[in-house]
């Protein structure tokens, strides 16, 4: 899963994930990877991909900020 | 520049991430959904706009803002808040000091004509052109941001969206709708709760980043940190709802009064400096900044091929430009 989310970003953000300055762990807010409308695009692609729904509170999560935070939400959303 | 082109949409070769398959036809085209199952989204969405409408109507002493251009869509997005859903609606302009004359008319002929109060939002003209100068010639924006608009309309749109955010705050209201099309915003952005607390967060990277291109003024015009943040807002983009066609979207506009202005390009309808901006972002990354949301449009069954790439193939030249480097105080090497 991470992954696929990293070449996800990678592709639609233009970055380059590294073991030092953006990593699993960045949040994507403050690394000015993503802004709000870049979320919503990549909200739309994870839901589709991991065929997960993300309610309003979901939305305003902070898990939602770093990768990690996202494969979290989503595993919990799966149960897993 | 002759450009290969997606036989589909209309992206280049030069789009971030393209591919094309052996029919000619780009990636973007072959994952997009299509035309019919978009309608059906979009009526979803419509029902969603409909309800969050319908929840705040009346509750307010003004129940949206709408940043208000005086450009075709955002009178669009006004007249069909104002007279379609019968919210109480507050139009903000921002003027960038480079808002065309008739453009300026709109605003008034339009706010008169829908009996909508109207703030005009003037910032200071030496930031704004320290603004826009520098986004001409400095890498202020991620490379993302480049993929939906040229430097100088990404840093204009986040000052309007900034001041449209700090207003609703300070005046308690709790929407906020935009003429944003397709490829412009996300399509699933008809309706989308803002996260302060995550704005907020983003707020501190792009403060810094502009104040280390733009200046310390940049404090003042965006963050809104300092302000009271008991308001929740949504965000509205509700072009993203309507089965959008640029030719009736005009015709509609005409009869309260909108004039089209002559002297904005082929691209805007109210700013004069949107030529420039095109002209630049082609220069750097072989693409004109309206593309994205051209080809968008086709995709979807709203504007035909043809139509879109009129639009696009013809990039300003520097000899049409001179008066607004002139204003700037720019040359062409230095963009």
């Amino acid at each position: 899963m991470v992954q696929i989310i990293k070449k996800y970003i990678e592709e639609n953000f233009l970055v380059k994930f590294d073991k030092k300055t953006l990593t699993v762990n960045s949040d994507l807010f403050e690394a000015d990877v993503i802004d709000s409308f870049g979320m919503v695009e990549m909200i739309s692609f994870l839901e589709k991909e991991f065929k997960v729904h993300f309610n309003d509170e979901d939305l305003m999560s902070p898990k939602l900020a770093s990768i990690e935070g996202i494969v979290s939400l989503i595993n919990s959303k799966n149960n897993l | 520049m002759n450009l290969r082109r997606c036989t589909q949409c209309i992206l280049p070769e030069t789009f971030p991430n393209i591919s094309f398959n052996e029919s000619g036809v780009c990636n973007f085209c072959l994952s997009a959904d299509s035309p019919a199952d978009q309608a059906k989204i979009r009526k979803n969405l419509k029902k969603d706009l409909e309800q969050v409408l319908s929840n705040h109507r009346g509750q307010n002493n003004y129940d949206c803002i709408v940043a208000f251009s005086g450009g075709k869509d955002s009178s669009y997005t006004l007249y069909l808040l104002k007279t379609i859903y019968n919210m109480n609606c507050l139009a903000i302009t921002i003027d960038n000091g480079f808002i065309a004359d008739q453009a300026v008319q709109n605003c008034k002929t339009v706010t008169d004509a829908l009996h909508v109060d109207h703030i005009f939002f003037k910032p200071s003209k030496d930031y704004m052109e320290k603004m826009y100068t520098t986004s001409l010639s400095e890498d202020v924006h991620n490379p993302a941001a480049l993929k939906r608009a040229s430097s100088i309309c990404n840093s204009c749109i986040s000052l309007i969206n900034n001041n449209m955010i700090k207003t609703a705050l300070q005046m308690k209201i709790p929407l906020i709708a935009g003429g944003y099309i397709s490829g412009q915003v996300p399509k699933d952005t008809v309706t989308y709760p803002l996260n302060l607390d995550r704005k907020i967060k983003s707020d501190k990277k792009l403060i810094e980043n502009y104040t280390k291109h733009f200046g310390i003024e940049s404090k003042k015009y965006f963050g809104i940190e300092s302000l009271n943040q008991d308001t929740k807002i949504t965000l509205l983009n509700p072009l993203l709802a309507v089965d959008y066609n640029e030719n009736e979207i005009i015709e509609t506009i005409k009869t309260i009064g909108w004039v089209p202005p002559v002297n904005t390009g082929k691209n805007s309808s109210n700013c004069l400096l949107n030529d420039l901006g095109i002209h630049s972002h082609f220069k750097k990354f072989k693409f004109n900044p309206y593309v994205n949301e051209l080809a968008d449009l086709v995709r979807q069954g709203q504007m035909d091929r043809d139509e879109a790439l009129e639009k696009v193939i013809a990039i300003p030249e520097t000899k049409d430009l001179d008066e607004q480097m002139k204003k700037l105080g720019i040359n062409d090497e230095q963009l």
